[in-house]
């Protein structure tokens, strides 16, 4: 009856959580910056984010997250330092889980209700555990970097994919 | 369970010797060349392509939430061309054909629009489809006629680029030529030219068809179960992909950035949704509002249990009502013991409505699994109008009783409208003996006056599903215009002197036996003011078999009905005929709720058209209100051309 109000909600994606993704991404680009075969695709993937957010569409921002990982991949295969290589996929993952993050809650819950408190929540959690990886890499590069024996590196390899195989039957779903 | 645990076991112990070689070289007695790290990279990188074909189809997955903020679009009749096809009369009957295809059912609907609108027999109103006579639109003379060309296609750029295809366009004119034919919609119109004739309505289609869930009442079912939202989907392949091509390659960098990425499949599996115990209270600023004003709603949700990371709130607001200010909708972190408030603004209207539970979306830290929960608050908001009676007379049919009252009948006696005059008979009363022309003549005439008796009328309101419609999404459907009505009606008849007593079309429970009197009003108004909303069917009787006789049953001899429906179905206006002719004197008020937008929306309004005429021509009066007419206008119009 009452003409006014009868709007649909805007289910574009929150503004917060897409300033924050577009943040991670452009970390990512600039710690790609030293070999134009890393920058192009991480400046193209910063692009499709941008696409993605304004219009909400899910796809675009996982394709954004696949070229930047691509970019940062390609800048370490062509030489980068290890440093720049761990900021630069962190910051991939980060744009994907951020703006992710922002179309979820912008379709569940539209862009005039209060999700502040949440998305800093998550993002907080999300950008520690990143901190964390990059740090422990670090230290694991620096204490390894002396000699290599071909068997430790193996070793801590297989381990590595091992772990991946059980974290992948590891349901987070109780029950 | 526990070969995951034993792998998870295996990784940790392979990860110690792993560091322990960095450090004191030769420990470990196995010797590794730089080829076996090669192959082993490659290895990982063909599990890697397996990971990323076994998930391609999956996507990210999270709960939709109802669009709360607006009251329940009223659906469009005629949206849907192929059920307005469905119902559209046929040439000798009420009901269709059922041809299959569309372009037959069109035909089918021209002919009867012919027969019923222009008089022409059905023989030659098929002949007339046939030859193309029917109509000036040329696409439609082509599109239902036989060996007629179609029209030179003028290319353009519009048309390059135009969504639908040319048969389409055909139909779509086809459609619109039907409706003009039969009065419905016939503005001047560029219609065979270019694209004047390509209007679409910008309405979103959703609500149109009156498809948008507006509330959360039926959500309980969905909610409870724990969800794998996806979220960190991808990340598995770019860990496969960052160790195979760092091993391949043999770059530290990219190995490292494996790990990063493992370290994120760690995180999105180990945090546990926890165990949510949410409880939500809901108070309303005012329960009982006038019609109109706006009432505050706050709403507050403790968290009982753990931390929670990640909430997302939408409060039930009634379907019934749309949120002036605010949102009802939250998304917040809560620690054990927190509570989170917010709150909005509704504009009431008329009737009871009752508030769904709020919708809980929770999910844990790294939004990897989300699980829905609705929490049962029950609110109610009444609205009772005060509504004014009709300042007309509402025109009942010509039938007495007993009871005197204010309806002027066909059969003479006391009254105050002349009639005739008859010779004297023994027992006339002598108020009426006319004097002066015994004074002048000396004969004994008496005066006869048209009788004035009350009526006994049933209001019988169409409540049912089907009447649920109206001229746009953000308007009253019919049944609330008819129950509108009704509220203005009822008091005015009442006043009338009439008995007055209240039905639903359908097995609804709600009657009300005609009556008189102060606490029988205070009953009708009271059954009205619950709204709409109340009306909805509840019965499993759908078909009118069952019900017409139960409703039969209740009404008292020499009963008149006034109908209120918006006669959108030949079952309808079958079931007014039956009633018709079952000795009920019946009056149809029919809320019009056809609009002429599309060519489709004026297709159903030349259905409707079609029906309210073979309704009139059993000689059942129907008032055809539209929505831009007051009912006192209605009713005017009615008594004066009558």
């Amino acid at each position: 009856m009452s003409g006014d109000g009868f709007e649909r909600i805007d289910r574009k994606p929150t503004r917060l959580s897409s300033v924050l993704a577009l943040g991670a991404a452009a970390l990512t680009t600039a710690a790609s910056a030293y070999s134009p075969f890393a920058f192009v695709p991480c400046l193209l993937g910063g692009l499709v984010l941008v696409a993605g957010l304004a219009g909400g569409d899910q796809r675009a921002v996982t394709t954004a997250g696949g070229l930047l990982v691509v970019g940062v991949v390609l800048g370490g295969v062509v030489g980068a330092p290890v440093a720049p290589t761990l900021v630069g996929v962190t910051g991939a993952l980060l744009a994907v889980d951020l703006g992710s993050t922002a179309v979820a809650v912008g379709d569940q819950l539209g862009r005039r209700a209060p999700t502040a408190r949440l998305e800093l929540v998550h993002a907080t959690g999300s950008v520690l555990v990143g901190a964390g990886l990059v740090a422990g890499g670090l230290v694991v590069h620096e204490t390894a970097a002396g000699s290599q024996p071909v068997t430790g590196v193996l070793g801590l390899v297989v381990a590595a994919v091992v772990l991946f195989v059980a974290l992948r039957r590891i349901d987070p779903v109780p029950g | 369970m526990n070969r995951r645990y034993l792998l998870l076991a295996l990784g940790v112990v392979l990860f110690g010797v792993g560091i322990l070689e960095q450090q004191e070289p030769g420990t470990v007695p196995v010797p590794a060349a730089g080829t076996l790290l090669t192959g082993f990279g490659g290895l990982v990188l063909l599990y890697g392509a397996v990971v990323y074909l076994g998930s391609r189809g999956q996507r990210l997955d999270h709960a939709d939430t109802p669009d709360v903020e607006i009251q329940r679009p009223t659906r469009v009749p005629g949206t849907d061309l192929d059920e307005t096809l469905d119902g559209f009369p046929g040439p000798d009957d009420l009901y269709s054909n059922g041809f299959d295809s569309r372009r037959r059912r069109l035909e089918e609907a021209a002919v009867a629009v012919l027969t019923r609108r222009r008089g022409l027999d059905t023989a030659r109103a098929r002949e007339a489809v046939r030859t193309g006579e029917w109509t000036e639109r040329r696409w439609a003379r082509a599109y239902l006629g036989e060996d007629i060309p179609e029209p030179e296609r003028a290319v353009s750029l519009a048309r390059l680029f135009a969504t639908e295809s040319a048969r389409e366009r055909s139909r779509r004119r086809t459609v619109d030529a039907i409706a003009a034919a039969a009065g419905v919609g016939s503005d001047d119109r560029a219609v065979d030219t270019g694209p004047g004739g390509e209007e679409a309505t910008d309405t979103d289609p959703e609500l149109l068809a009156g498809a948008v869930e507006a509330g959360t009442t039926g959500r309980a079912g969905t909610a409870g179960d724990h969800r794998r939202t996806g979220h960190w989907a991808g990340v598995g392949l770019v860990v496969l992909v960052c160790v195979g091509l760092g091993l391949v390659l043999e770059v530290p960098g990219v190995l490292l950035a494996g790990a990063v990425g493992l370290g994120y499949v760690a995180y999105a599996r180990s945090t546990r949704p926890g165990a949510v115990d949410l409880s939500a209270t809901r108070s309303v600023s005012d329960t009982e509002p006038d019609p109109g004003d706006t009432v505050e709603v706050t709403v507050t949700v403790t968290n009982q249990g753990g931390f929670c990371p990640d909430l997302r709130v939408v409060d039930g607001v009634p379907e019934s009502l749309s949120v002036a200010e605010g949102s009802p909708r939250c998304g917040t972190a809560l620690r054990g013991g927190g509570s989170v408030t917010f709150s909005y603004t509704l504009r009431a209207a008329a009737g009871t409505h009752e508030f769904g539970p709020v919708l809980v979306v929770a999910r844990n830290l790294s939004g990897s699994v989300e699980r829905e929960r609705c929490l049962e608050v029950v609110s109610k908001l009444r609205a009772v109008p005060s509504p004014v009676p009709v300042q007309a007379s509402v025109p009942l049919r010509r039938q007495p009783t007993q009871y005197a009252g204010d309806r002027t009948t066909d059969t003479g006696g006391d009254g105050i409208e002349f009639r005739s005059v008859r010779e004297y008979r023994p027992g006339d009363s002598l108020t009426r003996i006319d004097w002066n022309r015994r004074a002048r003549t000396g004969e004994l005439t008496t005066l006869e006056f048209n009788r004035e008796r009350a009526t006994r009328v049933v209001l019988l309101l169409d409540t049912r599903r089907s009447a649920r419609v109206g001229p746009e999404p953000a308007g009253p459907d019919a049944v609330t215009r008819a129950v509108a009505g009704a509220q203005r009606l009822f008091p005015a008849l009442l006043d009338d002197g009439h008995q007055v007593g209240i039905a639903t079309l359908g097995a609804g429970e709600q009657y009300l036996a005609p009556d008189t009197g102060r606490s029988h009003r205070k009953r009708g108004r009271d059954l009205l003011a619950a709204g709409p909303a109340s009306y909805v069917q509840t019965s499993h009787y759908s078909r009118p078999w069952y019900w017409i006789p139960k409703l039969r049953a209740r009404f008292p001899e020499d009963t008149q009905l006034l109908v209120l429906s918006p006669l959108v179905d030949a079952q309808t206006v079958r079931i007014v005929r039956q009633l018709e002719a079952y000795g009920y004197p019946t009056t149809v008020i029919s809320p019009d709720p056809t609009t002429t937008e599309t060519p489709g929306h004026r297709l159903m309004g030349a259905r409707r058209t079609l029906l309210v005429s073979a309704l009139r021509a059993t000689g059942v009066p129907v008032l055809d209100w539209k929505a831009s007419t007051s009912l006192e206008e209605l009713l005017t119009r009615e008594v004066t051309t009558r």
